[in-house]
């Protein structure tokens, strides 16, 4: 069991030295996330007199589309050189290396949200810094992060992967996106519900989180091996 | 000869496999025993490196059995994989991380014990101790093979797969590879290499399997005369492909 978690570790670690040297997800996919909140605020406020209500949605787009960037680019340095190869030849079990590639990219897209969320908070004027967005936030990232890791390895290898891993992902994530744009509009009252509702959303969130962590590492497993 | 009363160390059993329906490897079967040293010979495109790819767990054959260490290959293939090492024609390292990060990464996923005095010892061995914090996209072609082979050599593997281990290489680290194999095969290591250059094969005293179009054409023993008739089959299927 500690060899299992040193491996995710050695994974985690690995990536993040790559990525902290290169910063080639990170940077574009925190410009991207920031010109699409931009664009989204610029054209709403000429719109409309109260945008805050489609403001949580707009974020939840914005995190959606920028998860797929940071899920494409995942395992195309393991792609070159057949580094890809090399993991595969050792010793490791292969859902270890799934949990590593998905710790991975739970940092790196929970790492984008922590700095958008100040420029989001002063575009929209939505206060997101809550013990309960935070939880909803958490939930939703490992909830995109966990089917996403497994789309990405599907993909990885295909010349059309950009078009493909939205097309595959997007759809799935749909009960995903429903429970986080629910909770979220309980917790900012424009939707009237009790906070048993609220619960049940959150609850939602997390069985959805729960299928995908065990479901994705088998798929992983099984794409891998073939 | 001695060997082949035991149980052969990889058993390859009329293996296949495809890519877009096309035979890469071909009903293939070969026995190698514990401490065999054999090259494989043969065109581009004959199956070499898919046969590698087989034997070293990355890829699965279509058909066929393959054991190795007696384990069935497919199934129990995290068990073996610590047992064997192989080179392809790829480095199998990041090229943003040094030499050593990458020695650090591969060398904790096959759990080394000593790993740092392993490192500086097969760094010493190939010349490699003053590219150790170099990134390795600042390395030439030939250092990253010298690189390739300590990250192949790192967890001291018991099969040893080469796929070309002498291209990119100078004529200094292909002397120090040769000698190594040797001293590696006296420790009764088994170890496939494949290769163009015949030389290597008469250098390393090894056996000879000739492949072509994904089958096993014929397994030589070194002796000048099957020296002469390689050099013959291998011209001949090179004219064919031609």
């Amino acid at each position: 069991m500690k060899y299992y978690f040193s491996t995710i570790a050695q994974i985690v670690l690995k990536d993040l030295k790559i990525e902290l040297r290169t910063k080639e997800t990170i940077v574009p996919t925190f410009v991207f996330a920031l010109i699409s909140i931009c664009v989204f605020h610029i054209s709403l406020s000429f719109g409309l007199n109260s945008y805050q209500k489609v403001s949580i949605s707009i974020w939840i787009l914005t995190i959606l589309y920028s998860s797929i960037l940071i899920m494409n680019r995942s395992f195309s340095r393991e792609i070159e050189s057949e580094n890809l190869s090399a993991i595969l030849t050792s010793p490791i079990h292969h859902d270890a290396f799934y949990f590593g590639k998905l710790s991975y990219n739970v940092i790196i897209l929970g790492a984008v949200q922590i700095i958008l969320s100040p420029i989001f908070y002063i575009l929209f004027e939505m206060n997101v810094y809550s013990y309960e967005m935070l939880l909803i936030f958490a939930l939703g990232t490992i909830g995109i992060c966990s089917i996403g890791t497994t789309f990405s390895i599907m993909t990885a290898f295909n010349t059309i992967r950009d078009v493909l891993m939205p097309l595959l992902l997007i759809p799935i994530q749909i009960p995903l996106i429903i429970a986080i744009v629910e909770s979220t509009n309980i917790l900012f009252g424009f939707n009237i519900s009790n906070s048993t509702e609220l619960v049940n959303w959150i609850l939602l969130l997390v069985s959805f989180d729960a299928i995908f962590l065990v479901v994705s590492p088998i798929a992983f497993c099984i794409i891998v091996k073939n | 000869m001695l060997s082949k009363n035991k149980n052969p160390e990889i058993q390859i059993c009329n293996i296949s496999k495809y890519f877009n329906n096309k035979a890469a490897i071909n009903n293939l079967s070969l026995n190698i025993y514990r401490g065999d040293l054999i090259t494989l010979i043969g065109p581009n495109g004959s199956g070499k490196t898919t046969l590698f790819k087989i034997i070293s767990t990355i890829l699965t054959p279509d058909s066929g059995t393959l054991k190795i260490k007696n384990l069935n290959a497919v199934k129990k293939s995290q068990l073996i994989r610590n047992k064997i090492g192989f080179t392809s024609h790829e480095s199998f390292l990041y090229k943003d991380l040094t030499l050593k990060e990458n020695l650090l990464f591969i060398g904790n996923l096959f759990r080394i014990e000593n790993l740092e005095k392993r490192i500086t010892s097969l760094s010493e061995k190939f010349q490699m101790n003053s590219y150790l914090h170099k990134p390795i996209q600042t390395l030439s072609k030939g250092l990253v093979k010298r690189a390739t082979l300590i990250r192949t050599f790192l967890h001291d593997p018991e099969i040893l797969l080469l796929d070309e281990p002498l291209s990119d290489l100078d004529m200094e680290s292909q002397i120090v590879l040769i000698e190594f194999l040797k001293q590696q095969s006296s420790r009764n290591k088994t170890i496939l290499i494949s290769t163009h250059q015949i030389e290597l094969s008469i250098d390393l005293k090894t056996q000879i399997a000739i492949i072509n179009n994904g089958k096993l054409v014929n397994l030589l023993h070194k002796t000048p005369s099957s020296i002469s008739m390689l050099k013959n089959i291998y011209s001949e299927s090179l004219n064919q492909e031609l």
